[in-house]
Parts: C-alpha cells; sequence; structure tokens
C-alpha cells in the first residue's frame, strides 16, 4: 500500500477530533499567554515610567553640574541613591538608566554632554555596554555600539573599530557611524581597508554624522577617489560635493573615466559641484563619448556650469530622437548664455512637437 | 466499491490533501514571518529617520494621488499629504476627468494656475488637457494635473510621465498617511547595494472609529461594527503574517494599490499600470519582477510591517461584496495576463513558487471551497454524507483558522500592538470566532460572483461608496 493510500484509509474521524483537541489547546495557550502578557507589560511600563520619571531627575542634575569637584559629588550622590533603591543590581533598572542616558546625551552637547558621560564611566555602565558588544546576537551588538558612540565613549573606538568591516551588515554600519562620531574624519580610515560595500543609507549617515561639529581633514579623499571598492569611490565622491573640495578636481576628474557608469553619474555631480574653468570644457568632451543615462546628467550639469563656448556641443541634441534629450539640452543652452532663450527661438521650428510647449515651459520656468 | 462512493471519497479525500497542503502553507508562512517582522522591528529600533527628513541628498520621491468626483474631501486630503515630513518631494494630483467640482476647488484653494508643461508619454495615456501649479510658494510641492477620464490606472500612468523624481509613491488620495510614512518607504531603495529595490509595500490599516484630527489619525480605537472590525483582522493576517513572509521570501506579487512606492525608470520599462485589468496593482508588481527576471537583472521588492497608512474599509456587505468581486477580478486578469510564467523555471521563485500558490491559493481556494459546500449539499440529499466524519473535518479546519486568528492577533501584541485597550485585543478575539460564520462565507460568495462576472466580461470597478472620515469617532470635548 502506497503511503499516499495508507493515510487515506487510516486517517478517520477521531484523528480529526485529537487534532481539534490539540488546535483548541494551542487557541487556550495562546490567548492565556496574550492575556499574560498584556498584564506584564502593563506592569513593566508603569514601572518603566516611574524609573525614567527618577531618572529624569538625577540627568537634569547632571547636566547642569559645574566644575569637577560639583560633578563628582553629584555623581556620588546619584550613585549611593541608586545604590540605596537597589537600582545599580536591577537588570531593569539600569537598562532604563543607560537608554535615558542616550536619550539625554543625544539631545545635549558641550559641558552637559560630557557630565552624562562621566557619570555612565563612573557608574560602571560601560562594563555593562561592553560585555553586550560580546554578544553573539547582532541586535544587541549593534545596540551596544550605537550606545558607545552616543555617550561619547573614546576610550572603547578599538573594540567598535575592528567590526566596521564585520559580515553583519547591520553591526558593521552601526561601527562605521560610530567611529565617525567619536572621531570624525579620522575614522573613515576604515574606508582604507573595508571589503564590504556602503550602501547609500550608510553614506548618508557617515555624511551626516560628519556635519555635525567634526572638522575636515580631506588628506585621505584621493586615496578613497582611486579605491578598489566602488561604493568608497562614491562616497569620496559625495564628501567631495558636500563639502566643495576644489582641489581635488583633478582626481574627480579621474573618476569621469571609471568603468561603472554609476561612479561617472556621481563624477559628474561632484566636478560640477566644483566648477573650475576647466569643467565646462571637460564635461563637453565628456557628453561626446558618453552613453545615454550619463548623457543626460551630463546636460543637466551643463545647464549649471556650461557657458556660450560650450554651445557647440550643445545644439545637435534639440534633435536628439529622444524627447528627454531635447528638454535637457535647451535648459542647458537656456542657461549658458544671457541670450540662450533668444538663441533657441530663433533655432527651433515653434510650430513643431515639442517646441510649442516646450519654449513656453522653458521661459516660465525662469519666471517661477 | 459503488462509483457514488469514488465520487465522495474524491470530493472528501480530495479537498483533504488540499486543505491539508493549504494550512501547510500557512503554518509556514505564520513561522517564516515571525523572524522577518522581528527582524525589520530591531532593526528599525536603531534607524535614525530623521537623517532622511534633514538630508540634502535624501532621494526625491513623486507622490501620486488619482482622484475622480472627490470634490468634498479633496481640500483637506490634499492638505493632510502636503503636510508629510519629505524635504525631496512633489506631490501630483491628477483629477481623472472629475464631473465634480474638484478641480475648481483646488484651484481656489491652492491658488493655482495653469503653466505650461510638455509631458513625455513614456506611457500611452487619455490626453492630458493641463497642468496647474500653485503662484503661493507655500504650495510650492503640489502639482495638480487635470486629463480625460480613463481610470485609475490611466490616471496613475499620467502620473508617472509628468513625475520628474525617480521614485513613484501611488497612493489612494483618501488614505491618511503617518507623518514619517515616506522616510520608512524610502529606506529599503538605499539599503542594497547588490541588488536593485523595485518597490516597496507598506501595512495599510483600517482606519473606521479612529480619532481623525487635522489628516491624522491621532487615536487608534478598533472599529465599532463588525465588518470593519472583522477586516482589520484580516489585515493583520494578510500584511504582518503573509506578506512579510513572502517578502522574506522576495516572493511578493502584490503591492497594496493604497500605498507602494516604485522605481520609476522600471514602471515605465516595464510599461506602466495596465487599465484593462481592474487589478491594476497587483498586475504592475507582477508585470516589473516578470521584466526583471526576463533582463536577469537581481532585484527586490521590499515590505515593511509599519503601520503607515491608513484606510476606510468597507462597513456594508453591499460595499464589501463590490470590493471583493473587483478583487478576485483583478487577481484572475493578473494570472491570465503571465500565465507563461506559471510552473516556469526562467522565472525563479516567481514562476515556481509565488505563481503557483496565488493560482492555487488565492485563485482557486473560493471557488474549491464553494464547490465543496455543493458536493456537501448533494452529498447530504443522497445519503452519501459520512456526518462523523464531516463534523470532525469541520471541527478540524474551524480549529486552525482559529489558531492562525490568534496567532496573527498575538504577533500583533507582540509587535505594533495598536490597540491599547486590552478590551480592543479580547474583542479582535472574539470576532476571529465570529469571522468563519458572519464574514467568510460572504467573501467566498464575493469571489465567485467575481469569477462569474469575469466571464461575463464584466470590466467595471463597482462604486466604492465611502462614509468618509468625517464620520470617524469625534475626540471627546474637553
Amino acid at each position: 500500500m502506497s503511503p499516499l493510500n495508507y493515510f487515506l484509509y487510516t486517517v478517520g474521524p477521531f484523528q480529526f477530533v485529537e487534532l481539534m483537541y490539540l488546535f483548541i489547546s494551542i487557541i487556550v495557550l495562546v490567548v492565556g499567554f496574550i492575556a499574560f502578557y498584556l498584564f506584564y507589560r502593563a506592569r513593566r511600563t508603569a514601572r518603566k515610567m516611574q524609573l525614567r520619571l527618577l531618572y529624569s531627575e538625577h540627568i537634569s542634575m547632571l547636566a547642569i553640574c559645574e566644575g569637577e569637584q560639583e560633578l563628582q559629588e553629584t555623581i556620588y550622590d546619584i550613585h549611593a541613591q541608586l545604590k540605596q533603591q537597589g537600582l545599580t543590581e536591577d537588570e531593569q533598572g539600569r537598562g532604563v538608566l543607560i537608554k535615558e542616558l542616550v536619550t539625554a546625551a543625544k539631545s545635549m552637547s558641550g559641558a552637559a554632554k560630557e557630565n552624562i558621560s562621566a557619570f555612565y564611566r563612573a557608574a560602571g555602565l560601560d562594563q555593562i555596554t561592553l560585555s553586550q558588544l560580546k554578544s553573539g546576537a547582532w541586535h544587541v551588538k549593534s545596540r551596544s555600539i550605537q550606545t558607545l558612540s552616543h555617550l561619547g565613549q573614546k576610550q572603547h573606538i578599538a573594540k567598535i573599530y575592528r567590526h566596521t568591516n564585520n559580515r553583519n551588515e547591520l553591526i558593521r554600519s552601526e561601527a562605521r557611524v560610530a567611529v565617525v562620531k567619536l572621531t570624525g574624519f579620522q575614522g573613515l580610515r576604515f574606508l582604507d581597508v573595508i571589503t564590504y560595500p556602503l550602501t547609500e543609507w550608510e553614506q548618508l549617515c557617515l555624511v551626516h554624522e560628519l556635519s555635525e561639529n567634526h572638522l575636515p581633514d580631506f588628506k585621505h579623499i584621493p586615496d578613497w577617489l582611486h579605491s578598489d571598492n566602488d561604493s568608497v569611490v562614491e562616497f569620496a565622491l559625495r564628501l567631495v560635493e558636500s563639502y566643495r573640495i576644489l582641489e581635488l578636481h583633478g582626481d574627480v576628474a579621474f573618476c569621469l573615466a571609471h568603468g561603472q557608469s554609476s561612479i561617472r553619474k556621481k563624477a559628474v555631480q561632484a566636478v560640477r559641484s566644483i566648477n573650475q574653468p576647466q569643467t565646462a570644457p571637460l564635461l563637453a568632451t565628456q557628453l561626446l563619448r558618453e552613453e545615454e543615462d550619463v548623457q543626460l546628467v551630463v546636460l543637466e550639469a551643463m545647464g549649471e556650469v556650461g557657458s556660450e563656448n560650450d554651445l557647440a556641443v550643445l545644439w545637435p541634441f534639440l534633435a536628439h530622437p529622444r524627447t528627454v534629450f531635447k528638454i535637457a539640452a535647451a535648459r542647458a543652452i537656456r542657461n549658458s548664455h544671457p541670450y540662450g532663450m533668444a538663441m533657441l527661438r530663433q533655432r527651433v521650428d515653434m510650430e513643431v512637437h515639442p517646441w510649442y510647449i516646450l519654449i513656453p515651459q522653458l521661459e516660465e520656468e525662469v519666471n517661477a | 466499491m459503488s462509483w457514488q462512493q469514488v465520487v465522495v471519497d474524491f470530493f472528501t479525500y480530495g479537498i483533504l490533501i488540499y486543505s491539508v497542503v493549504l494550512l501547510g502553507f500557512y503554518l509556514f508562512i505564520a513561522v517564516y514571518s515571525i523572524g522577518e517582522t522581528r527582524h525589520y522591528i530591531r532593526k528599525s529600533s536603531f534607524t535614525d529617520y530623521s537623517i532622511l527628513a534633514v538630508s540634502e541628498k535624501t532621494p526625491s520621491i513623486s507622490i501620486l494621488a488619482p482622484a475622480y468626483n472627490e470634490g468634498a474631501t479633496i481640500i483637506e486630503n490634499v492638505r493632510s499629504l502636503l503636510s508629510i515630513h519629505y524635504n525631496h518631494m512633489e506631490l501630483i494630483v491628477i483629477n481623472d476627468g472629475s464631473k465634480d467640482d474638484s478641480l475648481q476647488k483646488l484651484i481656489d484653494a491652492y491658488e493655482l494656475v495653469e503653466v505650461p508643461r510638455l509631458v513625455i508619454n513614456h506611457i500611452l495615456t487619455k490626453p492630458v488637457r493641463g497642468i496647474y501649479k500653485s503662484t503661493n510658494p507655500v504650495y510650492r510641492k503640489l502639482v495638480v494635473v487635470d486629463k480625460e477620464n480613463g481610470g485609475k490606472a490611466d490616471a496613475l500612468n499620467v502620473g508617472v510621465n509628468v513625475a520628474s523624481n525617480d521614485y513613484i509613491v501611488c497612493i489612494d488620495v483618501d488614505c491618511i498617511l503617518e507623518q514619517d510614512a515616506m522616510l520608512k518607504l524610502v529606506k529599503p531603495f538605499l539599503e542594497e547595494k547588490n541588488k536593485r529595490v523595485i518597490a516597496t509595500g507598506g501595512v495599510v490599516r483600517i482606519a473606521n472609529s479612529c480619532e481623525i484630527r487635522d489628516g491624522k489619525v491621532v487615536k487608534v480605537n478598533l472599529p465599532e461594527k463588525f465588518l470593519p472590525r472583522v477586516q482589520t483582522l484580516e489585515y493583520i493576517r494578510a500584511f504582518l503574517l503573509g506578506r512579510m513572509a513572502w517578502s522574506r521570501l522576495n516572493g511578493l506579487l502584490l503591492i497594496s494599490g493604497a500605498f507602494g512606492a516604485f522605481d520609476r525608470e522600471i514602471v515605465i520599462k516595464a510599461g506602466g499600470y495596465n487599465h484593462n485589468t481592474v487589478g491594476e496593482d497587483m498586475e504592475l508588481v507582477v508585470r516589473m519582477r516578470r521584466y526583471m527576471e526576463e533582463q536577469k537583472i537581481p532585484y527586490k521588492v521590499a515590505y515593511i510591517p509599519d503601520p503607515l497608512c491608513w484606510t476606510e474599509a468597507p462597513s456594508t456587505y453591499k460595499i464589501l461584496g463590490r470590493q471583493r468581486n473587483r478583487w478576485t477580478r483583478g487577481t484572475i486578469e493578473t494570472l491570465k495576463l503571465h500565465k507563461v510564467m506559471f510552473f516556469n523555471p526562467r522565472y525563479g521563485r516567481l514562476g515556481m513558487i509565488s505563481y503557483p500558490y496565488w493560482f492555487f491559493f488565492e485563485f482557486l481556494a473560493p471557488l474549491i471551497e464553494f464547490g465543496g459546500f455543493v458536493a456537501l449539499l448533494i452529498f447530504a440529499a443522497f445519503g452519501l454524507l459520512d456526518w462523523p466524519f464531516f463534523f470532525a473535518l469541520l471541527g478540524f479546519i474551524l480549529c486552525f483558522g482559529f489558531v492562525y486568528s490568534t496567532f496573527a492577533i498575538l504577533m500583533e501584541v507582540l509587535t505594533y500592538n495598536q490597540y491599547k485597550r486590552h478590551k480592543d485585543i479580547f474583542r479582535l478575539i472574539l470576532t476571529a470566532f465570529l469571522e468563519p460564520f458572519l464574514f467568510h462565507p460572504f467573501v467566498v460568495w464575493s469571489a465567485v460572483k467575481g469569477n462569474i462576472d469575469l466571464l461575463r466580461n464584466k470590466k467595471s470597478w463597482g462604486e466604492m461608496t465611502r462614509q468618509g472620515f468625517a464620520g470617524a469617532k469625534k475626540p471627546a470635548a474637553k
């Protein structure tokens, strides 16, 4: 007898009734668990609220401390109070305290933030975070990295740094942002060695961190512009664009010959942002040798950096079979010459599509 | 063995085997979704979305909101959409040849003037009558397109043509979005380096009975009426379990038309929305995926479980029936249009898992269920039914359904826990027990009618009258 036949001839109502009992037991268990969980969470949330209220008072006291002696005394007082209330040994209490310190540190700066960090260290909370850094669970490790960076624990930078090329994308992402948060441009040295790519999201986070009161240091950017890791090149171009690093024009121009079209697009945007006399001729040459999707980006850039000398390369694009090229070229011509708009009107047949609508559109864009 | 017994056995055991496979899939989905949801929530807890809100380099998006005869609520709905937290966006409202005064109301309220704009027909559409922009810089993000009536898909295609940004977000104009909805929806596009993210879907939740103020959900309540409440449970099951599991498998075939973001370039390359189907949202996702598979470009359709979009669910059987009828027709039309993928290894997971699943368990399930019911009546009439077996099987199936629903409620409690009052959770559990008797048979019947209507070549959407959020629970006066 085949297994199917065996199944069909042995399964009867009794088996289903048994399964029904099993399902009913599961339902009772799940509903019971939901009830228990809701009750447990309500209690936990209430306690958390109490703790947060208590800690917010301590944090306010810490934030307003002036001078080392006052700070030490306040730390001592708070620690003694916490110990008296049994909160130094309470796991939930410590967890809430660390979270509250992180939240406070995020919204503070200067001496107030340093006071919070000092308390975090003095209370031995950094040791708890460091033990979490050794955890095998990615989210515990990532959380500990984030905590250390938000609380300015520079002394642990080496431990964080080794995770910048971690196999887990979320750990390495947190570690990369953390080292930059702690040491600014210096922290970017991981770009020399990383093998995993930097995602767009990471790049945004890193640029955001760098913009937060870190002294610019551009000396490694030329190396990164020549990196074998394409995402590092992309990021370096993003830095050039963000900080308008004029002296790297030559290195950026080198990227216009990169094998990846996505990098060439970024290079066009970067070179546009550091416009110099040689930029427009460079882009004009690039325009003629590029593939179509990069050509569009170059045409947009020409609209910003182009001059009357570049009109010769732009005119032919008005006859391009694709309308998007006609629009981009017309915009570039309009912007490249003081009489660009008038020249366009003379050049095109206003009775013909798309010009009868595109020319008024371009005029309207100028007036808007 | 008599021939009657053979027929009875065929139905009994055939349906049994089908049910066992279907339940097996449900079990797999329930278990498989846990990891994805947990991973997302943990990851999200580290994410500072404000970076996207303040960054100069955030990707630009175009929000497409088609509107047809929405005059009663259009001004408030547009105001709500304009208030969303996202710097680099344009809001394109497409007036799909409304017969009411929607356009005039927009012109008056937002100080619009017609501007000359060349619309490139990447996708062929009905003619555009005019494009309007505001003279008031406060509304600089707003673009209103007036076009000839051509249906939702055609209106969205016009939006795709007019959009000037790389990513488009398609929404129903009467939906309420969370303030950070765009920040969360855009992030998946920035997270992949080795695959191209072609679309991101978000969870749609039911807003009936919620407190709405100034176009925002200020307090979430469980719907008072039974029908919206049971749909709340249905949406929790579908979005929190089903779609998260399919997302983990990278096998999602559907992103709700009410709320989804797409890579505009791929939308255009795939040919845009198909206006010959009433299931244009599913059809687009399937076609985009098919395009990527055929071009052999690595891709991903992402999904996020955050409750970001709130919509009004049908609160009468009449409207619900029309909606489910349309969904059924949309599913069948989509499956028919892409039948080449059915168990076709060339399309990978899409052809070997996603498509067959939709064919067997989304399209066929109501038909088999209905067929089983008819067979039951016939066998009962002829005295061929093994009643103990029938009741045991019925009890088994019902109990499994209850287990699945209570598990979905448990997941909701453990994750987003939108319904803060404990009473609401237990009402939801009670609703799960009533669902198989008061809701499910009607949904099956609507799906069967959808099949019949499709055979009759019915193409209409069916009028979807909504009560509007003005009827939603008002906050208590202080």
